[in-house]
């Protein structure tokens, strides 16, 4: 009776079909370079700026390039990065937010002005600066960014952290003589793992759109490498006479962000135990 | 209440000298010196005596602590310096720009309040009805798409296409309109959804039982009672949006060729200008520290649960 429960449990089927598809995405994504029909680098100016259809389903740019075989490569080039970043991110503000709300005292207070001091910097404004002081490329862009992204993780799983101190469990562990690392380990971490899961999954589109925009500024992707931002960078001046440069690879953000999207609320959903009754 | 404000600006002073030092520490990282960008930036190479003369002039060598504080001076006498590449002073650069930045930021912030309560209400009061699937799935589109394709997206429909408004910016009400939907849309579809769920959340509550049970009109109950203690987490939020529209949405203004201080940070990456992207960061940070305490102080009158508390 109970199994036949949880096999209709709607929430669960919506994050199946979802994890699928994202898996999908990504398996695309993968393998981009070997699925597309053409090199998304070799230039033939005879089929220049040529309309969707026929051999060329998205069309073709200014040197020729098919845009299909440019957004499948491209996807590679934004899904590793974009995963790479959250990855990262997630992990070094966890580990910062736990530490500051375990140990608490003056530890917490100054990692806790530390975050603040970068939070004040909104956004992507921190990494366009540093990207354009030190120059752009995906090596300082990806740096710059880090740097002030794993601020929200370190807020969130500090404030989580310091909302169970004191807990019956904890204390009950602390008299068993569980001490430091291994607190962390076996009973800080499996009660916050949930929430900073929630948030790495919903942060995957943001991180895409991040860096996508950073890439259209021109100061993540470098040229000729297929990357959508850019892509959609390039497309702005040829709007008028070839607008499917710029629908494309729009459209390629667009569903891949709501399929993460999608599947971070679904996370949500299963995982969040305020939402679970 | 006056010592808590008291304590805040205290912290946003340490959180605004941690700001300044990191933003002239990445100056500091930079592959080239301020004396080589003065020369470069007017497009001829220095000699190497020459090099060492300007940074002696402009006191390159002292330790770093020393610069800092020379430097810090100096903004606190509001200068930041001139342009590498126009030689005004940066505050002149900034406060040219700023009035572009002002009222597009100004215009989609009224145009976002406008459609976002009544949408949000729309949806939590229709929970699971036709519209609230309609805009459900709107806003969800909204969020997912990136503001540089949405504005790609405008420019070629709304200007390319039936020609309504020009795709260059030239500064006036018209070519304004554009880059402020670009803004406001993703703004709105966000925010119907936090309304939706702060509302939602709110009407479970027991004193919303409690009225409807004592016979409390169904509007008096949502206007009087849900609404003002669902605003207190979107104050917050609307207070991020203020800071993040100050800082000139720096891609949005590129594609309008809108002139504010987003286009004009992107001019000075182009052009390695570093004491403008400088002042840019600063500028930034203020805006976003007093924003901050601005929201802060607004929920802990609106919340009485804060303030006796006294969380921040």
């Amino acid at each position: 009776m109970r199994k036949r429960v949880s096999k209709q449990n709607p929430k669960r089927t919506r994050f199946i079909i979802l994890l699928f598809l994202a898996v999908l995405l990504i398996g695309i994504a993968c393998t981009g370079r070997f699925l597309a029909p053409f090199d998304p680098l070799e230039a033939d100016f005879t089929v220049s700026l040529q309309k969707p259809g026929g051999l060329h389903i998205c069309g073709t740019d200014k040197l020729g390039r098919d845009i299909f075989s440019r957004i499948l490569c491209g996807a590679g080039t934004s899904f590793s990065l974009t995963f790479l970043m959250v990855t990262v991110t997630s992990l070094t503000g966890t580990v910062i937010g736990m530490t500051a709300g375990y140990l608490g005292g003056r530890t917490d207070t100054m990692i806790m002005r530390f975050t603040d001091i970068l939070l004040a910097f909104p956004s992507s404004v921190f990494a366009i600066a540093v990207a354009g002081i030190l120059g752009a490329g995906i090596f300082h862009t990806v740096m710059a960014l880090s740097f002030v992204w794993w601020t929200k993780y370190a807020r969130m799983s500090r404030g989580l952290v310091s909302a169970m101190r004191g807990k019956d469990f904890l204390c009950a562990a602390r008299f068993s003589g569980v001490r430091g690392i291994s607190m962390i380990r076996k009973y800080i971490l499996p009660n916050i793992m949930p929430q900073m899961m929630i948030m790495a999954t919903l942060d995957i589109g943001s991180m895409m759109m991040a860096l996508a925009g950073l890439s259209f500024l021109g100061l993540a992707a470098q040229p000729p490498a297929p990357e959508w931002g850019y892509m959609l960078f390039e497309s702005k001046q040829y709007m008028q006479t070839a607008p499917w440069m710029m629908i494309y690879p729009g459209l390629a953000i667009l569903i891949t962000v709501m399929i993460f999207n999608l599947l971070g609320d679904s996370v949500r959903d299963l995982l969040d135990p305020r939402r679970n009754n | 209440m006056t010592r808590y404000i008291l304590k805040r600006i205290l912290q946003l002073i340490v959180v605004l000298l941690g700001v300044t030092f990191l933003t002239f520490l990445v100056t500091m990282a930079a592959p080239s010196d301020a004396a080589e960008m003065r020369y470069l930036s007017k497009g001829f190479t220095p000699s190497e005596e020459l090099l060492e003369q300007t940074r002696e002039e402009l006191g390159l060598h002292d330790p770093v602590l020393v610069q800092y504080g020379r430097w810090l001076g100096r903004l606190a006498q509001g200068d930041l310096g001139n342009s590498y590449n126009t030689d005004n002073s940066v505050l002149l650069e900034i406060t040219r720009k700023l009035p572009g930045t002002l009222m597009l930021a100004g215009s989609s912030l009224l145009l976002m309040l406008l459609f976002e309560f009544p949408l949000g209400l729309i949806t939590a009061v229709y929970q699971n009805k036709p519209v609230d699937y309609f805009l459900r799935i709107i806003s969800f589109v909204g969020i997912s798409m990136p503001n540089f394709w949405l504005a790609l997206l405008l420019m070629f429909f709304l200007a390319v296409r039936i020609r309504w408004f020009p795709v260059i910016g030239r500064g006036d009400l018209n070519s304004m309109i554009l880059p402020m939907l670009t803004l406001a849309i993703p703004m709105i579809c966000d925010y119907i959804r936090q309304i939706r769920t702060a509302i939602l959340e709110e009407l479970e509550q027991a004193y919303v039982t409690g009225a409807r049970a004592r016979g409390v009109a169904e509007s008096r109950i949502l206007f009087c009672h849900v609404l003002p203690n669902a605003l207190v987490p979107i104050v917050t939020l609307i207070g991020l949006s203020i800071g993040h529209l100050l800082g000139g949405a720096a891609i949005v203004e590129t594609i309008f060729s809108w002139q504010g201080i987003g286009n004009m940070v992107v001019e000075a990456i182009r052009n390695r200008d570093y004491p403008v992207i400088q002042a840019y960061v600063i500028w930034m940070a203020v805006i976003y520290v007093m924003v901050n305490l601005t929201v802060d102080i607004a929920c802990h009158i609106m919340d009485p649960k804060l303030r006796r508390k006294g969380v921040h």
